[in-house]
Protein backbone atom coordinates (compact mmCIF):
# COMPACT_ATOMS: atom_id res chain seq x y z
CA UNK A 1 0.00 0.00 0.00
CA UNK A 2 2.80 2.40 0.97
CA UNK A 3 4.64 1.59 -2.26
CA UNK A 4 1.52 2.35 -4.29
CA UNK A 5 1.08 5.67 -2.47
CA UNK A 6 4.72 6.54 -3.22
CA UNK A 7 4.03 5.87 -6.90
CA UNK A 8 0.93 8.09 -6.87
CA UNK A 9 2.89 10.85 -5.10
CA UNK A 10 5.65 10.60 -7.71
CA UNK A 11 3.16 10.88 -10.56
CA UNK A 12 1.39 13.86 -8.97
CA UNK A 13 4.73 15.54 -8.29
CA UNK A 14 5.81 15.03 -11.90
CA UNK A 15 2.48 16.43 -13.17
CA UNK A 16 2.87 19.51 -10.97
CA UNK A 17 6.37 20.01 -12.40
CA UNK A 18 4.95 19.84 -15.95
CA UNK A 19 6.69 16.60 -16.86
CA UNK A 20 5.24 15.14 -20.06
CA UNK A 21 3.22 11.93 -20.09
CA UNK A 22 5.90 9.93 -21.95
CA UNK A 23 8.44 10.61 -19.19
CA UNK A 24 5.83 9.95 -16.50
CA UNK A 25 4.97 6.58 -18.03
CA UNK A 26 8.67 5.72 -18.21
CA UNK A 27 8.99 6.55 -14.50
CA UNK A 28 5.89 4.47 -13.71
CA UNK A 29 7.17 1.57 -15.84
CA UNK A 30 10.57 1.63 -14.15
CA UNK A 31 9.02 1.85 -10.67
CA UNK A 32 6.57 -0.99 -11.33
CA UNK A 33 9.38 -3.18 -12.70
CA UNK A 34 11.65 -2.37 -9.75
CA UNK A 35 9.05 -2.78 -7.02
CA UNK A 36 6.66 -5.46 -8.28
CA UNK A 37 8.54 -6.95 -11.23
CA UNK A 38 11.97 -8.52 -11.48
CA UNK A 39 13.89 -5.25 -11.67
CA UNK A 40 15.14 -5.86 -15.23
CA UNK A 41 14.52 -2.45 -16.78
CA UNK A 42 15.74 -3.57 -20.18
CA UNK A 43 12.48 -5.53 -20.43
CA UNK A 44 10.66 -2.19 -20.66
CA UNK A 45 12.55 -1.36 -23.84
CA UNK A 46 12.06 -4.88 -25.21
CA UNK A 47 8.32 -4.65 -24.55
CA UNK A 48 8.22 -1.16 -26.07
CA UNK A 49 9.87 -2.50 -29.20
CA UNK A 50 7.54 -5.45 -29.58
CA UNK A 51 4.56 -3.19 -28.87
CA UNK A 52 5.22 -1.00 -31.89
CA UNK A 53 6.63 -3.68 -34.18
CA UNK A 54 3.19 -4.17 -35.77
CA UNK A 55 1.97 -3.69 -39.33
CA UNK A 56 -1.38 -2.31 -38.24
CA UNK A 57 0.29 0.73 -36.69
CA UNK A 58 1.33 1.87 -40.15
CA UNK A 59 -2.18 3.14 -40.69
CA UNK A 60 -1.82 5.79 -37.97
CA UNK A 61 0.86 8.02 -39.55
CA UNK A 62 -0.80 7.59 -42.94
CA UNK A 63 -4.23 8.66 -41.63
CA UNK A 64 -2.59 11.53 -39.76
CA UNK A 65 -0.80 12.63 -42.94
CA UNK A 66 -4.01 12.30 -44.91
CA UNK A 67 -5.94 14.41 -42.38
CA UNK A 68 -3.20 16.99 -42.32
CA UNK A 69 -3.16 17.25 -46.13
CA UNK A 70 -6.93 17.70 -46.20
CA UNK A 71 -6.76 20.27 -43.42
CA UNK A 72 -4.55 22.41 -45.64
CA UNK A 73 -6.48 21.84 -48.82
CA UNK A 74 -9.91 22.67 -50.22
CA UNK A 75 -11.82 19.46 -49.51
CA UNK A 76 -13.60 20.96 -46.46
CA UNK A 77 -14.63 24.11 -48.33
CA UNK A 78 -16.13 22.11 -51.17
CA UNK A 79 -17.96 19.75 -48.83
CA UNK A 80 -19.48 22.72 -47.00
CA UNK A 81 -20.68 24.19 -50.29
CA UNK A 82 -22.43 20.94 -51.22
CA UNK A 83 -24.03 20.58 -47.78
CA UNK A 84 -25.08 24.22 -47.78
CA UNK A 85 -26.76 23.83 -51.16
CA UNK A 86 -28.53 20.68 -49.96
CA UNK A 87 -29.81 22.22 -46.71
CA UNK A 88 -30.56 25.75 -47.98
CA UNK A 89 -34.31 25.35 -47.72
CA UNK A 90 -34.25 24.05 -44.14
CA UNK A 91 -34.46 26.49 -41.21
CA UNK A 92 -31.02 26.56 -39.58
CA UNK A 93 -29.69 25.13 -42.82
CA UNK A 94 -26.17 26.48 -42.46
CA UNK A 95 -25.85 25.02 -38.96
CA UNK A 96 -27.11 21.68 -40.24
CA UNK A 97 -24.70 21.92 -43.17
CA UNK A 98 -21.88 22.48 -40.68
CA UNK A 99 -22.74 19.38 -38.65
CA UNK A 100 -23.14 17.25 -41.78
CA UNK A 101 -19.85 18.52 -43.20
CA UNK A 102 -18.12 17.69 -39.92
CA UNK A 103 -19.56 14.16 -40.11
CA UNK A 104 -18.45 13.59 -43.71
CA UNK A 105 -15.06 15.21 -43.17
CA UNK A 106 -14.68 13.03 -40.07
CA UNK A 107 -15.25 10.01 -42.27
CA UNK A 108 -12.12 10.99 -44.16
CA UNK A 109 -9.76 12.54 -41.66
CA UNK A 110 -10.01 10.36 -38.55
CA UNK A 111 -9.09 13.31 -36.35
CA UNK A 112 -11.19 15.65 -34.29
CA UNK A 113 -8.72 18.54 -34.33
CA UNK A 114 -8.33 18.45 -38.12
CA UNK A 115 -12.10 18.31 -38.61
CA UNK A 116 -12.67 21.28 -36.30
CA UNK A 117 -9.98 23.46 -37.86
CA UNK A 118 -10.65 22.54 -41.50
CA UNK A 119 -14.44 22.88 -41.35
CA UNK A 120 -14.50 25.61 -38.72
CA UNK A 121 -12.21 28.01 -40.55
CA UNK A 122 -14.79 28.21 -43.35
CA UNK A 123 -18.06 27.54 -41.54
CA UNK A 124 -17.56 29.84 -38.54
CA UNK A 125 -17.51 33.15 -40.47
CA UNK A 126 -20.41 31.89 -42.61
CA UNK A 127 -22.49 31.00 -39.54
CA UNK A 128 -21.88 34.42 -37.95
CA UNK A 129 -22.74 36.14 -41.25
CA UNK A 130 -26.01 34.19 -41.44
CA UNK A 131 -27.06 35.44 -38.00
CA UNK A 132 -26.23 32.53 -35.72
CA UNK A 133 -25.03 33.47 -32.25
CA UNK A 134 -21.32 33.19 -31.55
CA UNK A 135 -21.80 30.76 -28.70
CA UNK A 136 -24.05 28.49 -30.81
CA UNK A 137 -21.65 28.54 -33.78
CA UNK A 138 -18.66 27.75 -31.58
CA UNK A 139 -20.57 25.01 -29.74
CA UNK A 140 -21.75 23.41 -32.99
CA UNK A 141 -18.27 23.45 -34.49
CA UNK A 142 -16.43 22.23 -31.40
CA UNK A 143 -18.97 19.41 -31.00
CA UNK A 144 -19.19 18.62 -34.70
CA UNK A 145 -15.40 18.28 -34.72
CA UNK A 146 -15.60 15.52 -32.13
CA UNK A 147 -17.48 13.34 -34.63
CA UNK A 148 -14.03 12.74 -36.13
CA UNK A 149 -13.18 10.26 -33.40
CA UNK A 150 -16.29 8.09 -33.57
CA UNK A 151 -17.00 8.06 -37.31
CA UNK A 152 -14.46 5.72 -38.89
CA UNK A 153 -11.63 5.83 -39.71
CA UNK A 154 -10.81 6.82 -36.18
CA UNK A 155 -7.32 6.99 -34.72
CA UNK A 156 -8.54 6.47 -31.12
CA UNK A 157 -10.31 3.32 -32.31
CA UNK A 158 -7.09 2.09 -33.92
CA UNK A 159 -5.31 2.65 -30.61
CA UNK A 160 -8.09 0.85 -28.72
CA UNK A 161 -7.91 -2.04 -31.19
CA UNK A 162 -4.16 -2.35 -30.78
CA UNK A 163 -4.09 -2.12 -27.01
CA UNK A 164 -6.98 -4.57 -26.48
CA UNK A 165 -6.17 -6.80 -29.46
CA UNK A 166 -9.61 -6.17 -30.94
CA UNK A 167 -10.30 -6.14 -34.69
CA UNK A 168 -9.88 -2.60 -36.02
CA UNK A 169 -12.15 -3.28 -39.00
CA UNK A 170 -14.89 -4.45 -36.61
CA UNK A 171 -14.38 -1.36 -34.47
CA UNK A 172 -14.67 0.84 -37.55
CA UNK A 173 -17.84 -0.99 -38.59
CA UNK A 174 -19.26 -0.64 -35.08
CA UNK A 175 -18.59 3.10 -35.17
CA UNK A 176 -20.79 3.77 -38.20
CA UNK A 177 -24.28 3.68 -36.64
CA UNK A 178 -23.24 5.48 -33.43
CA UNK A 179 -21.62 8.14 -35.65
CA UNK A 180 -24.80 8.49 -37.71
CA UNK A 181 -26.91 8.51 -34.53
CA UNK A 182 -24.85 11.31 -32.95
CA UNK A 183 -24.90 13.26 -36.23
CA UNK A 184 -28.71 13.01 -36.38
CA UNK A 185 -28.90 14.06 -32.73
CA UNK A 186 -26.71 17.11 -33.28
CA UNK A 187 -28.32 17.94 -36.63
CA UNK A 188 -31.84 17.69 -35.18
CA UNK A 189 -30.90 19.98 -32.32
CA UNK A 190 -29.35 22.60 -34.63
CA UNK A 191 -32.50 22.69 -36.76
CA UNK A 192 -34.84 22.98 -33.76
CA UNK A 193 -32.97 25.76 -31.96
CA UNK A 194 -32.41 27.72 -35.17
CA UNK A 195 -35.91 27.45 -36.64
CA UNK A 196 -36.19 31.27 -36.42
CA UNK A 197 -33.21 31.80 -38.76
CA UNK A 198 -34.57 32.72 -42.22
CA UNK A 199 -34.18 29.87 -44.68
CA UNK A 200 -32.27 30.39 -47.93
CA UNK A 201 -33.78 29.60 -51.27
CA UNK A 202 -32.99 26.19 -52.69
CA UNK A 203 -31.23 26.34 -56.04
CA UNK A 204 -30.75 23.39 -58.35
CA UNK A 205 -28.10 25.37 -60.21
CA UNK A 206 -26.08 25.97 -57.04
CA UNK A 207 -26.49 22.35 -56.01
CA UNK A 208 -25.31 21.18 -59.44
CA UNK A 209 -22.30 23.49 -59.41
CA UNK A 210 -21.33 22.58 -55.85
CA UNK A 211 -21.65 18.88 -56.66
CA UNK A 212 -19.49 19.32 -59.73
CA UNK A 213 -16.82 21.10 -57.69
CA UNK A 214 -17.16 18.82 -54.68
CA UNK A 215 -17.47 15.44 -56.36
CA UNK A 216 -13.80 14.57 -55.69
CA UNK A 217 -14.25 15.32 -52.01
CA UNK A 218 -17.50 13.34 -51.80
CA UNK A 219 -15.96 10.29 -53.45
CA UNK A 220 -13.19 10.10 -50.88
CA UNK A 221 -15.09 8.50 -47.97
CA UNK A 222 -16.55 6.00 -50.45
CA UNK A 223 -13.08 4.92 -51.58
CA UNK A 224 -11.65 4.92 -48.09
CA UNK A 225 -14.39 3.19 -46.14
CA UNK A 226 -15.71 1.15 -49.06
CA UNK A 227 -12.23 -0.28 -49.50
CA UNK A 228 -11.98 -1.28 -45.85
CA UNK A 229 -15.49 -2.70 -45.40
CA UNK A 230 -15.46 -4.63 -48.64
CA UNK A 231 -12.22 -6.24 -47.52
CA UNK A 232 -10.56 -4.89 -50.65
CA UNK A 233 -7.96 -2.99 -48.63
CA UNK A 234 -6.60 -3.46 -45.14
CA UNK A 235 -6.87 -0.32 -42.96
CA UNK A 236 -3.18 0.36 -43.68
CA UNK A 237 -3.55 0.01 -47.45
CA UNK A 238 -6.70 2.08 -47.31
CA UNK A 239 -4.80 4.83 -45.48
CA UNK A 240 -2.08 4.78 -48.16
CA UNK A 241 -4.66 4.95 -50.96
CA UNK A 242 -6.54 7.77 -49.19
CA UNK A 243 -3.32 9.71 -48.74
CA UNK A 244 -2.41 9.28 -52.41
CA UNK A 245 -5.91 10.34 -53.42
CA UNK A 246 -5.92 13.42 -51.21
CA UNK A 247 -2.45 14.46 -52.41
CA UNK A 248 -3.46 14.15 -56.06
CA UNK A 249 -6.79 15.93 -55.56
CA UNK A 250 -5.44 18.78 -53.45
CA UNK A 251 -2.30 19.31 -55.50
CA UNK A 252 -3.52 18.78 -59.05
CA UNK A 253 -7.31 19.16 -59.03
CA UNK A 254 -8.00 21.72 -56.31
CA UNK A 255 -4.49 23.21 -56.75
CA UNK A 256 -4.43 24.14 -53.05
CA UNK A 257 -1.36 22.35 -51.78
CA UNK A 258 2.07 23.93 -52.14
CA UNK A 259 5.36 22.13 -51.52
CA UNK A 260 5.70 24.23 -48.37
CA UNK A 261 2.32 22.88 -47.21
CA UNK A 262 3.55 19.36 -47.88
CA UNK A 263 6.64 19.93 -45.77
CA UNK A 264 4.52 21.34 -42.96
CA UNK A 265 2.11 18.40 -43.06
CA UNK A 266 5.01 15.95 -42.89
CA UNK A 267 6.59 17.86 -40.00
CA UNK A 268 3.26 18.06 -38.22
CA UNK A 269 2.68 14.32 -38.60
CA UNK A 270 6.20 13.42 -37.52
CA UNK A 271 5.99 15.40 -34.29
CA UNK A 272 2.47 14.12 -33.62
CA UNK A 273 3.75 10.57 -34.07
CA UNK A 274 6.65 11.45 -31.82
CA UNK A 275 4.26 12.28 -29.03
CA UNK A 276 2.00 9.31 -29.74
CA UNK A 277 4.36 6.42 -30.48
CA UNK A 278 6.54 6.47 -27.37
CA UNK A 279 3.35 6.78 -25.37
CA UNK A 280 1.85 3.79 -27.12
CA UNK A 281 5.05 1.78 -26.68
CA UNK A 282 5.49 2.59 -22.98
CA UNK A 283 1.81 2.12 -22.14
CA UNK A 284 1.76 -1.27 -23.87
CA UNK A 285 4.95 -2.23 -22.07
CA UNK A 286 3.38 -1.40 -18.69
CA UNK A 287 0.20 -3.24 -19.68
CA UNK A 288 2.23 -6.36 -20.48
CA UNK A 289 3.78 -6.26 -17.03
CA UNK A 290 0.43 -5.63 -15.33
CA UNK A 291 -1.11 -8.52 -17.26
CA UNK A 292 1.74 -10.86 -16.33
CA UNK A 293 1.16 -9.88 -12.70
CA UNK A 294 -2.61 -10.52 -13.26
CA UNK A 295 -3.52 -7.00 -12.14
CA UNK A 296 -6.39 -6.51 -14.65
CA UNK A 297 -7.86 -9.91 -13.71
CA UNK A 298 -7.65 -9.07 -9.99
CA UNK A 299 -9.23 -5.69 -10.59
CA UNK A 300 -12.00 -7.33 -12.60
CA UNK A 301 -12.61 -9.84 -9.80
CA UNK A 302 -12.70 -7.07 -7.23
CA UNK A 303 -15.07 -5.02 -9.35
CA UNK A 304 -17.45 -7.92 -9.96
CA UNK A 305 -17.60 -8.66 -6.23
CA UNK A 306 -18.18 -4.99 -5.38
CA UNK A 307 -20.63 -4.22 -8.20
CA UNK A 308 -23.07 -6.92 -9.17
CA UNK A 309 -25.20 -5.21 -11.76
CA UNK A 310 -24.07 -4.61 -15.32
CA UNK A 311 -26.10 -1.39 -15.39
CA UNK A 312 -24.26 -0.04 -12.35
CA UNK A 313 -20.93 -1.02 -13.87
CA UNK A 314 -21.76 0.76 -17.12
CA UNK A 315 -22.81 3.90 -15.23
CA UNK A 316 -19.68 3.80 -13.07
CA UNK A 317 -17.47 3.24 -16.07
CA UNK A 318 -19.08 6.14 -17.93
CA UNK A 319 -18.62 8.40 -14.88
CA UNK A 320 -14.97 7.37 -14.57
CA UNK A 321 -14.28 7.95 -18.27
CA UNK A 322 -16.04 11.32 -18.25
CA UNK A 323 -13.87 12.43 -15.33
CA UNK A 324 -10.74 11.05 -17.00
CA UNK A 325 -11.75 12.82 -20.22
CA UNK A 326 -11.78 16.11 -18.31
CA UNK A 327 -8.16 15.82 -17.23
CA UNK A 328 -6.42 13.53 -19.69
CA UNK A 329 -5.95 13.41 -23.44
CA UNK A 330 -7.70 10.73 -25.41
CA UNK A 331 -4.70 8.66 -26.50
CA UNK A 332 -3.25 8.43 -23.00
CA UNK A 333 -6.62 7.52 -21.51
CA UNK A 334 -7.21 4.75 -24.05
CA UNK A 335 -3.72 3.31 -23.74
CA UNK A 336 -3.79 3.29 -19.96
CA UNK A 337 -7.39 2.33 -19.23
CA UNK A 338 -8.67 0.26 -22.16
CA UNK A 339 -7.02 -3.07 -21.22
CA UNK A 340 -8.20 -2.76 -17.62
CA UNK A 341 -11.76 -1.80 -18.55
CA UNK A 342 -11.96 -4.46 -21.22
CA UNK A 343 -11.09 -7.15 -18.70
CA UNK A 344 -13.69 -5.77 -16.27
CA UNK A 345 -16.27 -5.45 -19.05
CA UNK A 346 -15.71 -9.11 -19.94
CA UNK A 347 -16.90 -10.19 -16.49
CA UNK A 348 -20.20 -8.36 -17.10
CA UNK A 349 -20.57 -9.79 -20.59
CA UNK A 350 -19.90 -6.51 -22.38
CA UNK A 351 -18.66 -7.03 -25.92
CA UNK A 352 -15.15 -5.52 -26.29
CA UNK A 353 -16.22 -3.83 -29.54
CA UNK A 354 -19.20 -2.23 -27.77
CA UNK A 355 -16.90 -1.21 -24.93
CA UNK A 356 -14.59 0.41 -27.47
CA UNK A 357 -17.47 2.48 -28.83
CA UNK A 358 -18.57 3.51 -25.31
CA UNK A 359 -15.02 4.46 -24.40
CA UNK A 360 -14.53 6.46 -27.59
CA UNK A 361 -17.79 8.39 -27.11
CA UNK A 362 -16.92 9.12 -23.47
CA UNK A 363 -13.52 10.47 -24.40
CA UNK A 364 -15.11 12.28 -27.34
CA UNK A 365 -17.16 14.21 -24.77
CA UNK A 366 -13.87 14.79 -22.91
CA UNK A 367 -12.76 16.87 -25.90
CA UNK A 368 -15.49 19.33 -24.91
CA UNK A 369 -15.17 19.42 -21.15
CA UNK A 370 -13.08 21.99 -19.27
CA UNK A 371 -10.43 22.40 -18.08
CA UNK A 372 -8.46 20.60 -20.78
CA UNK A 373 -11.01 19.81 -23.49
CA UNK A 374 -8.85 19.85 -26.62
CA UNK A 375 -11.59 21.13 -28.92
CA UNK A 376 -12.31 24.03 -26.55
CA UNK A 377 -8.68 25.07 -26.64
CA UNK A 378 -8.43 24.65 -30.40
CA UNK A 379 -11.65 26.64 -30.93
CA UNK A 380 -10.34 29.37 -28.62
CA UNK A 381 -7.09 29.60 -30.57
CA UNK A 382 -8.45 29.12 -34.08
CA UNK A 383 -11.44 31.48 -33.77
CA UNK A 384 -9.88 33.91 -31.24
CA UNK A 385 -12.90 33.81 -28.95
CA UNK A 386 -12.97 33.84 -25.14
CA UNK A 387 -12.88 30.47 -23.39
CA UNK A 388 -16.10 31.30 -21.47
CA UNK A 389 -18.10 31.92 -24.64
CA UNK A 390 -16.96 28.60 -26.09
CA UNK A 391 -17.74 26.71 -22.89
CA UNK A 392 -21.23 28.25 -22.74
CA UNK A 393 -21.71 27.32 -26.38
CA UNK A 394 -20.82 23.65 -25.92
CA UNK A 395 -22.90 23.07 -22.76
CA UNK A 396 -26.18 22.16 -24.54
CA UNK A 397 -24.21 20.00 -26.94
CA UNK A 398 -22.54 18.19 -24.04
CA UNK A 399 -26.01 17.45 -22.63
CA UNK A 400 -26.99 16.03 -26.03
CA UNK A 401 -23.85 13.96 -26.24
CA UNK A 402 -24.45 12.60 -22.73
CA UNK A 403 -27.92 11.52 -23.82
CA UNK A 404 -26.34 9.89 -26.87
CA UNK A 405 -23.77 8.18 -24.66
CA UNK A 406 -26.45 6.68 -22.44
CA UNK A 407 -28.35 5.37 -25.46
CA UNK A 408 -25.17 3.89 -26.94
CA UNK A 409 -24.19 2.35 -23.60
CA UNK A 410 -27.51 0.64 -22.98
CA UNK A 411 -28.43 -0.23 -26.57
CA UNK A 412 -25.44 -2.32 -27.69
CA UNK A 413 -27.30 -3.29 -30.88
CA UNK A 414 -26.64 0.21 -32.19
CA UNK A 415 -22.93 -0.54 -32.17
CA UNK A 416 -23.06 -4.24 -32.95
CA UNK A 417 -25.89 -4.44 -35.48
CA UNK A 418 -23.70 -4.01 -38.56
CA UNK A 419 -21.32 -6.68 -37.27
CA UNK A 420 -24.10 -9.25 -37.26
CA UNK B 1 22.70 32.12 -31.79
CA UNK B 2 23.81 30.37 -28.59
CA UNK B 3 25.55 27.00 -28.63
CA UNK B 4 22.44 25.38 -27.20
CA UNK B 5 20.30 26.90 -29.94
CA UNK B 6 22.71 25.68 -32.61
CA UNK B 7 22.72 22.14 -31.19
CA UNK B 8 18.92 22.11 -31.15
CA UNK B 9 18.80 23.28 -34.74
CA UNK B 10 21.30 20.68 -35.97
CA UNK B 11 19.45 17.90 -34.14
CA UNK B 12 16.11 19.04 -35.49
CA UNK B 13 17.28 19.38 -39.10
CA UNK B 14 19.05 16.04 -39.14
CA UNK B 15 16.19 14.15 -37.57
CA UNK B 16 13.42 15.77 -39.58
CA UNK B 17 15.20 15.00 -42.87
CA UNK B 18 15.52 11.33 -41.89
CA UNK B 19 11.93 11.15 -40.60
CA UNK B 20 10.32 12.82 -43.61
CA UNK B 21 12.40 10.75 -46.02
CA UNK B 22 11.32 7.62 -44.16
CA UNK B 23 7.65 8.60 -44.43
CA UNK B 24 8.06 9.21 -48.15
CA UNK B 25 9.58 5.73 -48.55
CA UNK B 26 6.82 4.14 -46.41
CA UNK B 27 4.12 5.82 -48.46
CA UNK B 28 5.82 4.93 -51.73
CA UNK B 29 6.35 1.30 -50.75
CA UNK B 30 2.81 0.72 -49.53
CA UNK B 31 1.18 2.46 -52.44
CA UNK B 32 3.34 0.74 -55.04
CA UNK B 33 2.65 -2.57 -53.31
CA UNK B 34 -1.13 -2.03 -53.55
CA UNK B 35 -0.93 -0.86 -57.18
CA UNK B 36 1.27 -3.80 -58.20
CA UNK B 37 -1.09 -6.24 -56.50
CA UNK B 38 -4.13 -4.72 -58.21
CA UNK B 39 -2.47 -5.01 -61.63
CA UNK B 40 -1.40 -8.58 -60.97
CA UNK B 41 2.29 -7.73 -60.84
CA UNK B 42 2.97 -9.46 -57.53
CA UNK B 43 4.20 -7.40 -54.64
CA UNK B 44 7.35 -5.75 -53.34
CA UNK B 45 9.40 -8.11 -51.18
CA UNK B 46 9.16 -7.09 -47.54
CA UNK B 47 7.30 -3.84 -48.29
CA UNK B 48 5.21 -3.95 -45.11
CA UNK B 49 8.11 -5.08 -42.91
CA UNK B 50 10.47 -2.41 -44.22
CA UNK B 51 7.69 0.13 -43.72
CA UNK B 52 7.16 -1.00 -40.12
CA UNK B 53 10.87 -0.67 -39.31
CA UNK B 54 11.00 2.76 -40.94
CA UNK B 55 7.91 3.76 -38.97
CA UNK B 56 9.58 2.65 -35.75
CA UNK B 57 12.63 4.76 -36.64
CA UNK B 58 10.32 7.72 -37.33
CA UNK B 59 8.44 7.10 -34.09
CA UNK B 60 11.59 7.13 -31.98
CA UNK B 61 13.04 10.14 -33.81
CA UNK B 62 9.71 11.79 -33.16
CA UNK B 63 10.41 11.55 -29.43
CA UNK B 64 13.06 14.25 -29.76
CA UNK B 65 11.27 16.12 -32.53
CA UNK B 66 8.12 16.36 -30.42
CA UNK B 67 10.22 17.68 -27.53
CA UNK B 68 11.76 20.31 -29.77
CA UNK B 69 8.32 21.42 -30.96
CA UNK B 70 6.57 21.29 -27.58
CA UNK B 71 4.29 18.55 -28.89
CA UNK B 72 4.56 16.00 -26.10
CA UNK B 73 1.23 15.21 -24.50
CA UNK B 74 0.93 16.48 -20.95
CA UNK B 75 -2.07 16.52 -18.61
CA UNK B 76 -2.35 20.14 -17.48
CA UNK B 77 -4.94 19.96 -14.72
CA UNK B 78 -2.34 20.45 -11.97
CA UNK B 79 -0.59 23.38 -13.66
CA UNK B 80 -2.21 25.85 -11.29
CA UNK B 81 -0.79 24.20 -8.16
CA UNK B 82 2.48 26.09 -8.45
CA UNK B 83 2.06 29.86 -8.22
CA UNK B 84 2.78 31.85 -11.36
CA UNK B 85 5.83 33.42 -9.74
CA UNK B 86 7.45 29.97 -9.43
CA UNK B 87 6.22 28.71 -12.78
CA UNK B 88 9.54 29.24 -14.59
CA UNK B 89 11.43 27.41 -11.84
CA UNK B 90 8.92 24.52 -12.03
CA UNK B 91 9.43 24.28 -15.78
CA UNK B 92 13.16 24.16 -15.23
CA UNK B 93 12.95 21.42 -12.60
CA UNK B 94 10.60 19.55 -14.94
CA UNK B 95 13.19 19.81 -17.72
CA UNK B 96 15.87 18.41 -15.40
CA UNK B 97 13.63 15.48 -14.43
CA UNK B 98 12.84 14.71 -18.07
CA UNK B 99 16.51 14.94 -18.97
CA UNK B 100 17.28 12.44 -16.19
CA UNK B 101 14.52 10.04 -17.20
CA UNK B 102 15.39 10.02 -20.90
CA UNK B 103 19.14 9.79 -20.25
CA UNK B 104 18.58 6.86 -17.87
CA UNK B 105 16.50 5.08 -20.50
CA UNK B 106 19.20 5.87 -23.05
CA UNK B 107 21.63 3.90 -20.91
CA UNK B 108 19.12 1.04 -20.57
CA UNK B 109 18.58 1.13 -24.34
CA UNK B 110 22.31 0.61 -24.87
CA UNK B 111 21.97 -2.65 -22.92
CA UNK B 112 19.03 -3.54 -25.17
CA UNK B 113 21.20 -2.86 -28.22
CA UNK B 114 24.14 -4.86 -26.87
CA UNK B 115 21.80 -7.81 -26.22
CA UNK B 116 20.61 -7.68 -29.84
CA UNK B 117 24.23 -7.67 -31.06
CA UNK B 118 25.22 -10.49 -28.70
CA UNK B 119 22.33 -12.74 -29.73
CA UNK B 120 22.80 -11.91 -33.42
CA UNK B 121 19.12 -11.06 -33.85
CA UNK B 122 17.93 -10.55 -37.42
CA UNK B 123 15.08 -8.36 -38.62
CA UNK B 124 12.02 -10.34 -39.70
CA UNK B 125 11.66 -10.95 -43.45
CA UNK B 126 14.49 -8.64 -44.54
CA UNK B 127 17.08 -10.51 -42.43
CA UNK B 128 19.44 -7.65 -41.65
CA UNK B 129 21.06 -7.37 -38.19
CA UNK B 130 18.42 -6.02 -35.84
CA UNK B 131 20.80 -3.71 -34.05
CA UNK B 132 21.22 -1.60 -37.19
CA UNK B 133 17.58 -0.59 -36.75
CA UNK B 134 17.46 -0.67 -32.96
CA UNK B 135 20.32 1.78 -32.68
CA UNK B 136 17.65 4.45 -33.07
CA UNK B 137 16.34 3.66 -29.56
CA UNK B 138 19.36 4.82 -27.48
CA UNK B 139 19.92 7.63 -29.97
CA UNK B 140 16.35 8.88 -29.54
CA UNK B 141 16.50 8.77 -25.74
CA UNK B 142 19.87 10.56 -25.59
CA UNK B 143 18.87 13.14 -28.18
CA UNK B 144 15.70 13.89 -26.19
CA UNK B 145 17.68 14.04 -22.93
CA UNK B 146 20.14 16.47 -24.54
CA UNK B 147 17.27 18.70 -25.61
CA UNK B 148 15.83 18.81 -22.10
CA UNK B 149 19.32 19.49 -20.71
CA UNK B 150 19.53 22.50 -23.04
CA UNK B 151 16.02 23.64 -22.03
CA UNK B 152 17.05 23.37 -18.36
CA UNK B 153 20.21 25.40 -18.94
CA UNK B 154 18.50 27.99 -21.12
CA UNK B 155 14.71 27.99 -20.58
CA UNK B 156 14.27 30.60 -23.32
CA UNK B 157 15.02 27.82 -25.83
CA UNK B 158 12.20 25.61 -24.51
CA UNK B 159 9.38 25.74 -27.07
CA UNK B 160 5.94 26.94 -26.21
CA UNK B 161 3.70 23.92 -25.81
CA UNK B 162 1.47 23.11 -28.74
CA UNK B 163 -2.19 22.29 -28.22
CA UNK B 164 -1.86 18.58 -28.80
Amino acid sequence: MTLALVLIAMVLGALILRVNIAAILLIVGAYVHMVWGDGELVYIIEDMWSAIDKEVLLSIPLFLLCGSVMGKGAIAARLIRVMRALTASIPGGMALATVLTCAIFAAISGSSAVTLIAVGSIAYPALIKDGYSKSFALGALATGGTLGVIIPPSIPMILYGIVTETSIVELFTAGILPGVFLTVLLGGYTVIVNRHIPRQGFSWVELGQSLRDGVWSLIMPVILLGGIYSGYFSPTESAAVALAYSLVIERFVHKQLSLRDLYETALDTTTMMGSLFPLLAIALSINLLLTSEQVPAQLADWMSSAVESKTTFLLLMNALLLIVGCVMDMASAILVLAPLLQQMGDTYGIDPIHLGVIMTVNLEIGLLTPPVGLNLIIAMTAFREPFGVIVRGVLPFIALMLFGLLVLSFVPQLSLFLLQ
Amino acid sequence: MSLGGRVLRVLFRGEIVVAISAYVVIFGLLLTDVVMREFGLGSIFGAQRISVYLMIVCGFLGLGLAASQGRHLRPRFLDGVIPASLSAAADRVGSVIMMGVFAAFGVIAIQFLLDAIEYGELARTIRIPMWTIQIVVPYAFFSTALRYAIFALDPSLRPKEALE
